[in-house]
Order: C-alpha cells, then structure tokens, then sequence
C-alpha cells in the first residue's frame, strides 16, 4: 500500500478540529441501573467535532482510582452494548457511541448498508473522517479524567482502535479484533459479496467512473499507513483468512504481537483478555 | 458450569394453562391486519445473479416492518430461507446466500433500523419494554413480525412453498425455533444456534452478559418484581413453544457462552418434538456456539441436503 502524501496533513486537520471541539465540557450523569456491586454506570455526551452531541457508556470501579483504562471504540453496526461486566470490575471502561450509531444519531442517522461509503468520494467529506474524530474525542475524554490513570490507557476494537493510537501517541496498548472494515480493501472487495465490505462494491458498481477518488480516500484509511505513529503494545488478533493483510499491523510498530484466532470464542477471549491484562499491569 | 451440570439442567419454566388461548389470539389479531406487502428493487444492493429488494409488511398492530429480500436472477422455482436477525444486529443483507440458490428474507422486526418508526425502546431496552404487562410485553408483536416475514417469503410465487427453512442465531435461534413452532406444516427445516429466550428467568441468574443482564439489572432496582416478570415469561418463552416442531431441525451451543447460557440450550432442545433434531455442543465456544469451528459449514449442508438449492 502506498502511503498518500497528504496523509500526514489530513490527519493533522484532524486533529486541530477534534482539539477545537474540546472546548466544551462532556455531561456526565450517573445511571443506577447499569450500576453494580462493583462498578459505577455513567451516560456521557461527549461534544464532538462540529459540536455533534456523542453518546458513551461510561464505567468506573468502586474504589479508589486512579484505574487503568480501557477506550472500547465502536463495531459496524447501529447498537453499541453497555460495556461487559469483568472489565468493569477492574478497570475504566469507556463504550463510545460514534455519529450516525443509536444514541449518537442526531442529526445523523447511519444506514446499514450504507454507512462505508457515505460520502467515500471526498475524503474532506467522507463519514469516517468524523468517525475517526469522534474516537479521538473518547480518548481525550479518558484523559481528562481523574479517576483514569493516563499511563495505562488501552484501546480496543477494529480499525478504529489502530488508527487512535496512531493519532494518540498516549495510548498503552491497543487490541485489534474483528473484521478490518479499510486494510487492503482495494483486493478483498473482489474476492467477496459479504458485507460490509460488499458495500464497496455495490458503490462502485453503481458509481464506476468514481474508483479513482474512492481508491484515493481509502488511501488515507488504510489502518498501515498509521503503523509509524503506533507507539503502544500491540495485539492483532485476526481470523486465519486475514492472516495475510492483518499481519503486517503487528509486525510494523515497534511492540507487536499476532495471534491467528482458534475460531472457539471463549478460547480467543481469554487470551486476548489476558493480552489485556498484561499490557495494563502496573 | 461443567458439562454434567448443563446437561442436568432443569428449567423452571412454567407452562400458562391458557398459553395456547393467548397466542391463538395473537396470531388471530395479527391475521385480521392486511399483508400490503411491498417489494421495492435496490439496484445499487443488485449485481449480476442476485436481485435485491426493499421489503415493507404490516404486522401487529398495524406497525409497518422491513425486510431485504434477495433472490437469484432466473425463473425459479427457488428455495426460501427466512433469516431472522440476533438482539443488537442489524438484519444482515442476504446477497451471498442468494447467490448459493436460495430466496432469502432477511426480517428487521419491529424496533430494528428501518422499523423502528411506531417502537422504538432501543438497546438495552427491548427485552424489557413493558414486561410486567403480558398482553402490551415488545416481544408480542416483535415475535409476529418474524411469523409474518416467513408468510412474506411464502407469498413469491418463485419460492417453492415444499422448501422453505430458517435459520438464525442468538435471538435468530429463538425466532427460527418460534417460526418452526406456529408453521409446522410449512417450515422444511431450521437452524437455531445458541439460542435467546430459552429458560429467561433462569438464564439472567446464570450470566452477567447481556442482553439477559437487563432483568438483573432491573431486579437489583425493583427485586419485588421478580414474579410479575416471572409471569409474563411463562407466556413467551421459547421453552413452551418447541414442542410443536415437526421439521428437521440442528441446533448448536458453546460450552462457555457467557451470553446464552448452554445449559438453556440443552434444556430447550430435549422439549422439541418430532423426533429429526441434533443437538451440536461446541467445547470452548462462547456465544459464537462454534460457527467458526465448523459449524457453519454443518448449516449450510444441512440446508442443501433438506431444501436443495439448484435442483
């Protein structure tokens, strides 16, 4: 994959706008009834860029802080689920819920399908570029609390999760699981009709005279030309048919581990839970 | 729990002694709302062997529900598949299925995207929208929207109605095992993998996952309520359902999933009737009940063996 040149100055607009938005303070209210024994349940309203209101779950370990962190950036798809229950005990748990996902869906409302390529011909416009934004605005949330200890601060879940610790050189350690919705997709696309990744396809079959903007916008996406800005631990835990393009996210950063999954859920939990652990120990 | 353990199980569902009254009724309610089903084609969902449509039906209530239909190009007759979708997912857009030889509708039942304009209570929230209320609980209408949808599919005159089946996960698994209770006659076969809504009051003391973790959560704020939501239960659970099931039918569960407890599953399955059933446990599987580790090859032969795409 060849790294656009403008990559570095698209990502740095970006991070000037999410630092704009920081200027309005996140709504934190206490929620009773996703509160347990052992952890205390938040709804936030984080302000993202171009002041859109985000909605995050949001967890905190009785107890006395500072905890370690997790940031649980979002899957492709409309629900966000109120963080698990283990992670809760022990650490900071912070779910966000980026635009276009319920909760997070006003003004904007995603479609599935749809979502991917929403606006894919104009990287100024494309809608991940406020997704990716809005990830960045979850991490500085965790920053700019006291109960977070800022050492110890992971980042779970797809794409999302690699490309914030690129863009946040603070992250500890960051868990890459489940299907890369941008890496390498320019081959996948054509050895698939499943989606998401279909959806590529469906655009380009209906809009064939933009595959040369489309390919440029997925130039700046592609989770690999973040491998240099990585500076955390990292797991990539991928299914043995995306070994191939999955491996290079490990072996490019300086800390990187690969763990091709048994494909038995509990299995590959647990070592990545662990991973986790790991990675987070004081 | 160990896998002596689940397999000793005892659910402690009860059976209402009107339950069949109470669903006789729904589905006669739902009977007397007018199908106006509607097929819209998507041209940019559409490729070169499979059509894809934007499907609306009314259901209970009058709630207009969504679906995709997918269809290979060609006359026909096809076998149909009714895909039901889990609790948070969105219901997937068949096309890779379609292109095996099936008609496929994938439902979005009500509260889903898309069908989400009269009933909206969210996630977490469907589970418990009005559950101390059994004639008003979500799942009376959401289980009708997954009856209707199979009806839908029937309705193409390119299905063949001697082959149609179901197949889902998770609250696919219980919808699947719903659909193949109240269509007997008219379900070929299903495929329900660890499935939702099976012994629910005692699965939520068995896990801290969700989506059963919304009764916990509920009962840690309101304990004297536990009997209301025990008795609304009794009416829904898919438990009191599967006896009915005539057609083959595979279910499969993880060993360690945290979500459905597998002990549920092995409870359920021992009550579906008719006789052309296997149980698949999966050993260190959680809540992808070894879709990965085989299984979902195990569906996809069982389905061409029964229903026969391509004959």
């Amino acid at each position: 994959m060849m790294k656009r040149p403008d990559f570095t100055e698209y990502w740095s607009g970006v991070a000037e706008e999410v630092a704009k938005a920081k200027g309005e303070k996140a709504e934190v209210s206490e929620l009773p009834i996703r509160s347990t024994g052992g952890s205390t349940g938040y709804a936030v309203t984080i302000i993202g860029t171009g002041g859109y209101r985000l909605f995050a779950w949001y967890s905190v370990p009785r107890g006395r802080g500072p905890f370690p962190a997790l940031l649980q950036t979002p899957g492709y798809g409309s629900v966000v689920g109120v963080p698990a229950y283990e992670p809760r005990q022990k650490y900071v748990v912070l779910a966000l819920c980026h635009r276009g996902q319920r909760k997070s869906d006003k003004p904007y409302a995603a479609s599935y399908p749809g979502l991917l390529t929403d606006g894919i011909d104009n990287p100024d416009k494309y809608v991940f570029r406020d997704i990716v934004a809005d990830c960045l605005s979850a991490f500085d949330f965790l920053l700019s609390r006291r109960e977070v200890d800022k050492k110890r601060i992971a980042v779970t879940g797809n794409d999302l999760a690699y490309m914030t610790a690129g863009l946040r050189p603070q992250t500890s350690a960051v868990l890459v699981t489940g299907e890369l919705l941008f890496r390498a997709v320019g081959e996948r696309r054509t050895r698939t009709s499943e989606y998401p990744i279909e959806e590529f396809n469906d655009y380009l079959r209906t809009f064939p005279r933009r595959r040369d903007a489309v390919e440029a916008t997925l130039g700046l996406f592609d989770p690999l030309g973040f491998a240099s800005m990585v500076k955390a631990k990292v797991m990539i835990s991928c299914a043995a048919p995306a070994k191939g393009y999955a491996a290079p996210l490990a072996k490019l950063v300086r800390q990187g581990d690969l763990r091709v999954a048994e494909g038995r859920g509990h299995t590959d939990h647990v070592a990545e839970e662990k991973w986790i652990d790991g990675a987070l120990a004081g | 729990m160990d896998l002596e353990a689940i397999q000793k199980f005892r659910s402690s569902v009860k059976r209402p002694a009107d339950f069949d009254r109470f669903w006789e009724a729904t589905i006669s309610a739902t009977n007397k709302v007018p199908l106006k089903a509607e097929f819209n084609h998507v041209p940019m969902r559409s490729n070169e062997a499979v059509d894809v449509f934007d499907v609306r039906y009314d259901s209970y209530g009058g709630l207009r529900i969504a679906a995709w239909y997918c269809a290979p190009r060609g006359k026909g007759p096809f076998p149909g598949m009714l895909m039901v979708p889990g609790y948070v997912s969105e219901p997937m857009l068949p096309k890779s299925l379609a292109a095996q030889g099936y008609a496929v509708l994938s439902a979005a039942p009500r509260g889903k995207l898309r069908s989400n304009g009269q009933f909206n209570p969210g996630y977490p929230g469907l589970l418990m929208h009005k559950i101390t209320e059994r004639d008003d609980y979500g799942y009376r209408g959401f289980y009708m929207d997954a009856l209707r949808a199979f009806d839908v599919l029937l309705s193409r005159p390119e299905v063949d109605p001697t082959r149609v089946g179901v197949q889902g996960g998770s609250q696919g698994g219980a919808l699947t095992l719903l659909v193949a209770s109240l269509r007997p006659g008219k379900v070929a076969a299903a495929s329900a993998g660890a499935p939702y809504l099976c012994s629910t009051m005692d699965a939520a003391t068995l896990t801290h996952s969700y989506p059963y973790q919304e009764i916990n959560d509920y009962l840690r704020l309101q304990p004297d309520d536990e009997p209301k939501l025990r008795a609304t239960w009794d009416y829904y659970d898919i438990h009191n359902f599967v006896d009915r099931i005539r057609c083959p039918i595979i279910v499969n569960v993880g060993l360690n999933d945290d979500v459905c407890p597998p002990a549920t599953g092995y409870a359920l399955f021992r009550e579906i009737g008719g006789g052309k059933k296997k149980l698949y446990p999966y050993e260190n599987c959680a809540h992808d009940a070894g879709t990965s580790a085989g299984h979902a090859a195990v569906v996809r032969a069982f389905m061409a063996s029964k229903l026969e795409p391509g004959r």
